[in-house]
């Protein structure tokens, strides 16, 4: 009878459980789709239709005439790997839970985390079957890899590159249970480095040795993992996630609709967070001191560099100018808008007793908008103009003088616009 | 010598209709520490609020070293620094970092608030955590940062509310040396506390708010007398609220 009973209330805490991690993923989706509107009503969808329109011409036509020198071997290596290593885990976990939720534990992490796991291993196969699927009659025509292709099955090699994604979802998992962040770290760029090398194995290797390759190095992981003291449930992990995951939807929102912006936890970058001190040191430049550390500690900091250095690469090794041009565009732009979160930042009441001007604020902002859209486009401009420049200097330089107004003037504007708005 | 703060007839609160505080008046001298008792909502964290003028008083005055705010913001802002109760730090600087923008804020020269920083971190035994970010910070830690920023700027006056909570044993030695150098350099400082035991050893004065009236005021020693010779601050502090409740309750006819 006590069993029963213990089975029936835990049965019971397991559906109060699902229920309430359905409701705020419910909660999540309609906040999302709330907004939703105002990003298609700014033409951002009309510009990723326009790019998904392209993808497909562009994909239809390198069928019909595959370019000898087509890059085959390139972007299928890429756009694999890439969903080979996305491990989304969206638990809705929040900080209260900690308190009210840690007491089942249990019921939690047999009921919904494991499952969910599960799902996400089913869902990363999933993406990479038809991810593969749309590849595969590139990978055989392209004259790049049609002798790879040629020499194996791409039934199986579908089945292997799905295996390498539900392994990567289920080392995801495991990395986020370890305790000891060296050793997390250590094992995720391990797994990172492993996952690009399995594949471009996989696609472009010979086969036998590319599947004994990735039963290697999937057991030398595995064997590594378990030296590492690990957490049953790593509630803080899974509840820092989920909070960076809300910031990053509601910084892409913030582009077009005012959000308020939720403190993340900085990043101490000590490779640029230095020049802020060699400010030269008068009241005058107290607040650009602080929007300045504020802005290079900041999530948005972060995607802004991450950004600008993944376009810089594509900038690099593109060779071909009208991808060039577009890259560099979409740098600039993208990138201020990311500037422009400055003017959503806001401080508790002691940065308003102090004796500083509190007008002062919007012009230290704009003029910290300024400097960094400014580097930002002399950066992008120099390694995307300097393969170019001999070839189409008018355009480049008209390219130059727009980003340097959009940079230098309207983005200082705009930021602060948008803190005076927030200030009334 | 001027008073360092001085408040007059303050009415105010959130709403002109129910005012919080109702025509307190009191006086805070350079050098001496003045204690803000009372019951949770009698209205010190309203009053401190007016005082810095984040809140705006619907009669009365307020003035900080002579002026009010809208007579002199830059010397009203400059002659106060505040440590609020609930740590209230930026996260994207560090210990180090807070401490030179509260200089700069401040107009500190840069020799200056550097040996004062470094004196300060040893005080308070902070030396380590200089280069630290708030969220790895303690909650007593994130404390003593308020207060070494406060002190960093030694100005005439210091308001605090509830300075001790979460401080260890060391911090609140380290505090308390800390508040009597500062009233020794002439700050006044106006303390708000519900550890009275602290309060009646240390201050020069107190004043005892209750349903923002001010009950009582005076010297620790004033006080305890007004509560028929308690013993205690504690006893004197139950007394004067529970006979001004009682009061308050004959006045309605209850």
């Amino acid at each position: 009878m006590d069993a029963e009973r213990k089975a029936t209330v835990g049965g019971g805490r397991l559906e109060e459980l699902r229920r309430l991690r359905a409701s705020r993923a419910q909660a999540f989706r309609r906040e999302i789709a709330a907004h939703s509107r105002y990003v298609f009503q700014s033409g951002f969808g009309l510009v990723v239709s326009a790019l998904g329109i392209t993808l497909v011409m562009g994909y239809i036509r390198t069928l019909k005439d595959m370019p000898a020198d087509w890059p085959a071997d390139l972007v299928g290596w890429i756009v694999l790997a890439l969903l080979c290593l996305y491990t989304p885990l969206r638990t809705y976990l929040q900080p209260s839970d900690t308190v009210f939720v840690l007491p089942l534990e249990e019921g939690m992490l047999s009921g919904i985390l494991r499952p969910l796991v599960r799902r996400a291993m089913l869902m990363s196969a999933v993406r990479v079957l038809v991810a593969f699927g749309s590849f595969v009659p590139l990978y055989q025509l392209a004259p790049i890899t049609e002798g790879a292709a040629d020499s194996r099955s791409p039934w199986a090699l579908a089945l292997a590159l799905a295996g390498a994604a539900v392994w990567n979802v289920h080392a995801a998992w495991t990395e986020r249970r370890m305790a000891d962040t060296a050793w997390r770290i250590g094992l995720l760029l391990m797994r990172w480095i492993a996952s690009v090398a399995i594949v471009a194995a996989l696609l472009l290797k010979s086969f036998g040795l590319a599947l004994g390759f990735t039963a290697l190095i999937v057991a030398v992981w595995y064997l590594l993992s378990r030296l590492v003291p690990k957490h049953t449930l790593p509630w803080d992990r899974l509840i820092a996630e989920e909070g960076a995951a809300r910031r990053r939807w509601n910084r892409f929102l913030g582009w077009f609709v005012d959000l308020p912006t939720e403190f993340a936890r900085p990043a101490r970058r000590r490779w640029i967070a230095w020049t802020v001190d060699r400010l030269a040191w008068k009241r005058g430049n107290a607040w650009r001191y602080l929007y300045a550390k504020t802005m290079l500690r900041s999530e948005t900091f972060g995607a802004l560099w991450r950004w600008s250095v993944l376009l810089m690469l594509v900038l690099l090794f593109s060779g071909h100018p009208i991808v060039d041009l577009i890259a560099f565009v979409i740098a600039v732009l993208v990138g201020g808008l990311q500037i422009t979160e400055l003017g959503r930042v806001r401080f508790a009441e002691n940065a308003s007793v102090v004796p500083l001007a509190q007008d002062e604020r919007g012009r230290s902002i704009a003029s910290i908008a300024r400097i960094g859209g400014v580097l930002l486009v002399a950066l992008l401009w120099l390694v995307a103009s300097l393969p170019n420049w001999p070839f189409s200097p008018v355009l480049w330089g008209a390219a130059l003088i727009a980003a340097l107004f959009w940079a230098g003037w309207l983005l200082p504007r705009r930021v602060t616009k948008s803190f005076d708005a927030d200030e009334d | 010598m001027m008073p360092a703060l001085t408040i007059k007839e303050l009415t105010g609160g959130y709403s002109q209709r129910r005012p919080v505080l109702h025509g307190i008046s009191f006086a805070v001298e350079p050098g001496r520490m003045t204690g803000l008792i009372g019951l949770n909502g009698a209205g010190k964290s309203t009053t401190i609020k007016h005082i810095l003028g984040l809140m705006l008083a619907h009669s009365g005055e307020v003035r900080v070293a002579g002026v009010k705010l809208e007579e002199d913001r830059d010397k009203y802002r400059s002659a106060c620094a505040y440590v609020p109760e609930q740590p209230s730090l930026f996260p994207n600087l560090t210990v180090a970092e807070h401490l030179r923008w509260t200089a700069m804020a401040y107009g500190l020269e840069q020799g200056e608030a550097e040996r004062r920083a470094a004196k300060l971190a040893e005080t308070f035994r902070m030396d380590k955590a200089m280069g630290s970010l708030p969220d790895t910070l303690s909650k007593g830690m994130k404390q003593k940062v308020m207060l070494m920023n406060a002190l960093l700027v030694s100005p005439p006056l210091l308001i605090i509310d509830e300075p001790f909570l979460g401080l260890d044993p060391l911090a609140t030695r380290a505090l308390t040396g800390a508040l009597d150098d500062a009233r020794a350099q002439g700050s006044a400082i106006l303390l708000s506390s519900h550890i009275l035991p602290a309060l009646e050893r240390r201050a020069d004065s107190l004043v005892v708010l209750h349903q923002g009236r001010i009950i009582a005021s005076g010297t620790p020693e004033d006080v305890k007398r007004m509560a028929n010779g308690a013993a205690t601050l504690d006893d004197a502090f139950e007394t004067l609220v529970l006979d001004a409740e009682s009061e308050g309750g004959a006045k309605l006819g209850r």
